[in-house]
């Protein structure tokens, strides 16, 4: 690829991360600055992708004039594009992987064989490819080619991989955090759950709330953490999320624990919870992003981590998986 | 500099300073248009509500939604209390549209979300929206 190409892919992929000047944080970005009406447009959803960890990549595929894909699978061949201070003259070509289409939880049609264009009403999700290593870090460009309606379809984006992680990765020890609980006199009913009622305090997810992080850790429990924000969410998926962890919660909640933090203690004063902050803005670098579900097992250490989207199906494997290996 | 030139520099100054201010109120235009179209969706919503809670739902979802998540996100950057507003008023929707609502119910909480999703459109550069009956 030509420095000029690489230039404009980079310029685009920091438009797009909210005019970040901390390189740092992950980028995503979509396929060109005026895509005609028609076009895929690809949109890379994973908040956070550092080198030199298997890892899952998440993209959204979308068409401004038919809606959004869904179904099937998509293929995926990443090519790397250098750094801002040193891009390749020529694209070095990376991994290629079979993505899976992953519902949001709630959809009301979830798995067909084929891509297809869907409304929102009908079918919402991402493709997604678990173990994928970047071994450079940089600006990666992704590729994706599909099949819709029997034409060959394809998108590219580029996004920034990351040197080190900001948020808490697989392997680390969890965070003992300290969270707060309902009746805490410390906090708003809504710092503990932005749907609580300001009243009366009620939660609407009352099995998130009985337990601190600290508390399963130090009876040697696994635990699943949701931190999301379903009333001040921007993402589109922390209620479906949330929701998902709940009824895990209420099935297999005598096992282990669920404990969701709330991202926000006060949201119109920009004000983050501290026990959030703790698993998603551990080194306050750039901008916090949510959802994020991270699952701990008995020892405490981190064992699954999943940005912004996951599947019903993925974190109940997880939950069995886990489980089953409880000492 | 004689006075004529300095008279000049100001002008263009003036026009300039004019010109960006315009600019940053505005906002960009598909985004504008998509914010028209999202105000625009929630009203259609809540016509829809008015005889049928499942059509209400769908084209909420279809014309709405996604719009409001990305409004939201913008008005964040300009007006915490008018996106917090909008967001309430969303989740207030949502909760109506996953159960047996009343149809009256359902479309009322649909306009007063018309209105908080005007106020963020305002907020970040659309024109003031016509009101929703």
């Amino acid at each position: 690829m030509r420095r000029v190409v690489l230039g404009a892919s980079m310029v685009l992929a920091l438009v797009v991360s909210g005019c970040s000047s901390d390189s740092e944080t992950p980028t995503t970005a979509t396929t060109s600055p005026d895509p005609a009406s028609g076009d895929v447009v690809a949109q890379v959803a994973s908040y956070e992708l550092v080198t030199g960890r298997s890892q899952r990549f998440i993209v959204g595929l979308f068409s401004n004039e038919d809606g959004m894909v869904s179904f099937g699978t998509a293929d995926l061949r990443f090519r790397y594009l250098g750094t801002e201070d040193d891009p390749l003259d020529e694209a070095r070509l990376g991994p290629t992987v079979t993505a899976d289409f992953l519902p949001i939880p709630g959809s009301p049609v979830t798995s067909e064989p084929n891509p297809r264009f869907t409304s929102p009403s009908e079918a919402r999700g991402v493709y997604g490819a678990d173990a994928v290593t970047f071994d450079d870090a940089g600006f990666w460009e992704v590729a994706v080619e599909l099949e819709i309606d029997g034409e060959a379809r394809s998108a590219t984006a580029a996004f920034e991989v990351g040197d080190t992680a900001h948020v808490p990765v697989v392997g680390d020890l969890a965070p003992r955090t300290e969270n707060l609980l309902p009746g805490d006199p410390d906090a708003p009913p809504d710092a503990v759950d932005s749907r609580a009622d300001d009243d009366s305090g009620t939660v609407p997810d009352p099995e998130l709330h009985e337990e601190t992080i600290a508390a399963a850790l130090d009876a040697g429990r696994p635990v699943m953490v949701v931190v999301s924000t379903p009333v001040y969410c921007v993402s589109r998926f922390c209620g479906p999320i949330t929701d998902t962890v709940h009824a895990l919660a209420r099935s297999h909640g005598d096992a282990m624990d669920f404990v969701h933090l709330e991202v926000w203690r006060d949201f119109e004063n920009n004000t983050i919870n501290k026990a959030a902050a703790e698993w998603i803005w551990p080194d306050q670098a750039g901008d916090p992003a949510e959802p994020w579900v991270f699952l701990v097992d008995a020892s405490g250490t981190i064992v699954g981590r999943w940005d912004n989207v996951a599947t019903e199906a993925d974190l109940a494997d997880a939950v069995d998986e886990v489980l089953e290996e409880k000492p | 500099m004689t006075k004529v030139g300095i008279g000049l520099l100001v002008t263009v100054v003036i026009v300039g300073a004019g010109w960006l201010a315009l600019f940053a109120l505005s906002g960009d235009t598909d985004e504008v248009d998509g914010d028209v179209a999202t105000v625009d969706g929630v009203c259609d919503a809540a016509r829809a509500a008015g005889t049928d809670v499942a059509a209400a739902r769908d084209v909420f979802f279809d014309l709405a939604h996604d719009g409001l998540h990305d409004l939201a996100d913008r008005a964040t950057n300009v007006d915490r209390t008018v996106a917090g507003e909008l967001l309430r008023d969303k989740e207030q929707v949502e909760g109506l549209l996953d159960g047996a609502t009343p149809p009256e119910q359902l479309r009322l909480a649909l306009l007063h979300l018309h209105e908080s999703t005007a106020a963020a459109a305002v907020a970040v550069g659309a024109p003031e929206p016509e009101g929703c009956s």
